[in-house]
């Protein structure tokens, strides 16, 4: 199928920040959302895909594990987003 | 109304066991060399004290400070620390909170209170631009800290104890409305002198010396703070308890008393879930544009929404998901005058002695049936509670569990566990208070993976550089999520791509502390002070104060074998495969730079070299 663009589905959870910035009215807390993206795409396009501004102290996990803004994507990942710590 | 100088110079020594009372003035030779709050409160301490006293007897010495800041404009200028030899670790303590009180007391024309003492019969002390007064509290004394500030509000801002700090609970806390300053049981220590509080009503207006200095220097400093991801928007929106879900996710916070990387039912007591569910509004200290504490609706009933530490010690570490019960036992650790990070640390401690069969008690992970009875017990020194009122460490000493009793230099562990962030590890065994969150935190720069979690390189460097410019800080006072904004919103941090920033932080560290960025901070102080402080003197304060806090322990037998973490956590994989900390490793490096030696004791060149006069 040579031309035609692969696309992957992955589960997307945002938190800090990013929660109260997201205005997808399908995002819900519970779960989060569902996004269709295309083959290697990575965390930081889906901030792109939901419209949401990128920083670098931004923190990314893949399937539980720590992944950085460029990590590449696969068909059924689960990424949480999480924006930058401070004191508590 | 009367113009009093940020930098008044005048604080009151009281003495409550003979009723005197004195205006000294700061020398401007420690004015320079310990700037304000945590260093010139140290600085009256050391002065003063005789070593070996026991905390809770007369001779202890209780010092309230402000910094230059407090009470002017400048980014979270209502500040002030609390200063003592904790009756919990039985070392030096500094202890900071917001609130009014303090800029009252700037505003009455007082830089701090020396309390030396102790009163024959409960007292509190009144400020006003008067003056001072020794008062009568016996109709005050037994209640709670909430009560007692509504029934007396007309008097003015209060700084108070409760029932904890009456009953001498080694983690009591003194309370400002509803800001605490809850570690290392400063309210023991005021309880412990009979003094039921200070109020303070100053009716002055706080100026900086060099006026317009410090509004160009405000003015650039307050819109950073606004500009900043975390303190314009995060911690506007959704408080310290953003970090749950963060520190939550990347196997950090304390579940079941650090024996659980994870707790599977996390988002239930998140900042988010408390925004959605419970949020009436935000709620912050004088001139805070920040205004990180709200006020949540909890089952019907308006309280403090609780603050991160708090959610993790009474939530995960306890496995417990109930927001509205964090939120009660939150307002009941308030209105007797408690620390939620011990008290929250003790009862996970006592759980698992429970469960052990050492202690036998009602207490089980997950269930809350049983908390609200013993936060009142450990309040009163009922039963169970008497022996928790001691704390992690002497309770472990009495019942056994050593290996599992969390805590540094008798300083329970802040919500962060060091396995996941080894740099945090350092920073809690060589903070001089014991396991605090406030000095030489590198968390967050590890959790956001400038720094490896795991490993040794540039932690020695960072935790150092953080815990002198935070100590420094400390002293100006800046509250810790103010320093944030200052040390990140510059072009050279915003400009630096992040793979340069940690490249630097790990393989170039020497170059990374010495760069870090310190204007604001210098331009503010500078503007109040009137003379120019620059970023080395800025960075040498600091690391005065640090090493002037260690000598200080020093004297009291503090060595580098109290230098270290609990046994579970250097010993117990959390995360399977996880590396150990290497502490030894970077405690070496961590010396070294100190200038310490292999005791951990400050060199004389050292000591020299930071201009500290040896008495």
């Amino acid at each position: 199928m040579l031309g035609k663009k692969q696309q992957i589905k992955v589960n997307v959870e945002l938190f800090g920040g990013l929660y109260v910035k997201i205005s997808n009215e399908e995002y819900s807390f519970e779960s989060g959302i569902e996004l269709n993206l295309a083959d290697k795409s990575t965390p930081k396009d889906i901030l792109k895909a939901l419209d949401l501004p990128f920083f670098k102290s931004m923190i990314f996990f893949v399937n539980e594990e720590r992944a950085s803004a460029n990590a590449r994507l696969k068909n059924g990942d689960k990424i949480i987003c999480l924006t930058a710590a401070s004191g508590g | 109304m009367k113009t009093i100088e940020a930098v008044n110079n005048k604080v009151v020594e009281i003495d409550l066991t003979s009723g005197t009372i004195d205006v000294i003035t700061v020398a401007e030779n420690d004015r320079r060399q310990y700037l304000g709050g945590k260093g010139l409160a140290l600085k009256m301490i050391y002065d003063r004290i005789k070593p070996g006293i026991d905390p809770l007897s007369a001779e202890n010495i209780l010092v309230l400070m402000s910094g230059p800041t407090t009470g002017t404009a400048a980014p979270t200028g209502g500040r002030y620390v609390i200063a003592a030899k904790s009756p919990l670790t039985g070392i030096f303590a500094t202890s900071y909170l917001g609130g009014h009180f303090g800029v009252n007391l700037k505003r009455a024309g007082y830089d701090g209170v020396i309390i030396h003492g102790k009163a024959e019969i409960p007292s509190y002390i009144n400020i006003t631009n008067e003056g001072l007064s020794i008062e009568d509290a016996s109709s005050l004394w037994g209640l709670d800290t909430y009560e007692l500030q509504e029934k007396q509000m007309e008097k003015g801002h209060w700084a108070v104890i409760g029932p904890a700090g009456e009953n001498l609970v080694r983690y009591a806390a003194v309370v400002s409305g509803n800001r605490i300053a809850g570690r290392c049981g400063m309210g023991a220590v005021m309880g412990s002198k009979n003094l039921k509080g200070l109020v303070a009503n100053g009716k002055g207006r706080v100026v900086a010396k060099n006026t317009e200095g410090f509004k160009k220097a405000t003015k650039i400093a307050q819109n950073k703070v606004k500009a900043h991801e975390n303190t314009g928007v995060n911690m506007v929106e959704l408080g310290t308890a953003q970090n749950v879900m963060i520190y939550g996710t990347s196997g950090i916070m304390p579940v079941k008393n650090y024996r659980k990387p994870y707790f599977d039912k996390i988002k239930n007591i998140s900042a988010e879930k408390i925004r959605d569910e419970h949020f009436i509004k935000n709620h912050g200290c004088f001139g805070c544009s920040i205004k990180c504490g709200r006020l949540g609706d909890f089952d019907g009933k308006k309280r403090v929404s609780p603050e991160y530490e708090t959610i993790a010690l009474l939530g995960s570490n306890l496995e417990i998901d109930e927001l509205p019960k964090i939120a009660e036992w939150n307002e009941t650790l308030n209105r007797l005058g408690m620390d939620s990070i011990s008290a929250g640390n003790t009862i996970g401690f006592a759980m698992e002695l429970n469960e052990k069969g050492m202690l036998k008690s009602d207490l089980e992970f997950g269930k809350t049936g049983n908390i609200d009875s013993i936060l009142e017990k450990i309040a009163y020194r009922k039963g169970l509670g008497d022996d928790l009122a001691e704390g992690v460490k002497r309770l472990s000493d009495k019942y056994g569990g050593k290996e599992f009793a969390i805590h540094v230099k008798g300083l329970e562990l802040a919500a962060y566990d060091p396995r996941g962030c080894t740099g945090q590890g350092l920073g809690y065994a060589t903070a001089n208070c014991g396991a605090t969150h406030l000095s030489g935190a590198t968390h967050s720069v590890e959790v956001g993976s400038y720094l490896h979690s795991h490993g040794t390189r540039g932690k020695a460097h960072m935790v150092k550089m953080m815990q002198d410019v935070t100590d420094v800080a400390n002293s100006s006072i800046f509250c810790i999520q103010a320093q944030y904004p200052f040390l990140e919103e510059n072009p050279t941090y915003r400009n630096t791509p992040k793979f340069i920033l940690k490249f630097v932080m790990r393989y170039l560290p020497a170059i990374s502390a010495a760069t870090i960025e310190l204007s604001d901070f210098c331009s503010l102080v500078s503007g109040i002070l009137g003379y120019e402080i620059n970023h080395k003197e800025y960075y040498k304060i600091g690391e005065r104060i640090f090493n002037l806090e260690r000598l200080m322990n020093c004297r009291e037998g503090i060595d580098s074998s109290d230098d270290t973490l609990p046994q579970r956590l250097l010993g117990e994989e959390l995360i399977a495969g996880a590396p150990p900390i290497e502490l030894g490793k970077m405690m070496m490096k961590y010396y070294k730079l100190r200038g310490w030696d292999n005791n951990g004791q400050p060199k004389p060149t050292t000591l020299e070299r930071l201009d500290i006069a040896v008495h």
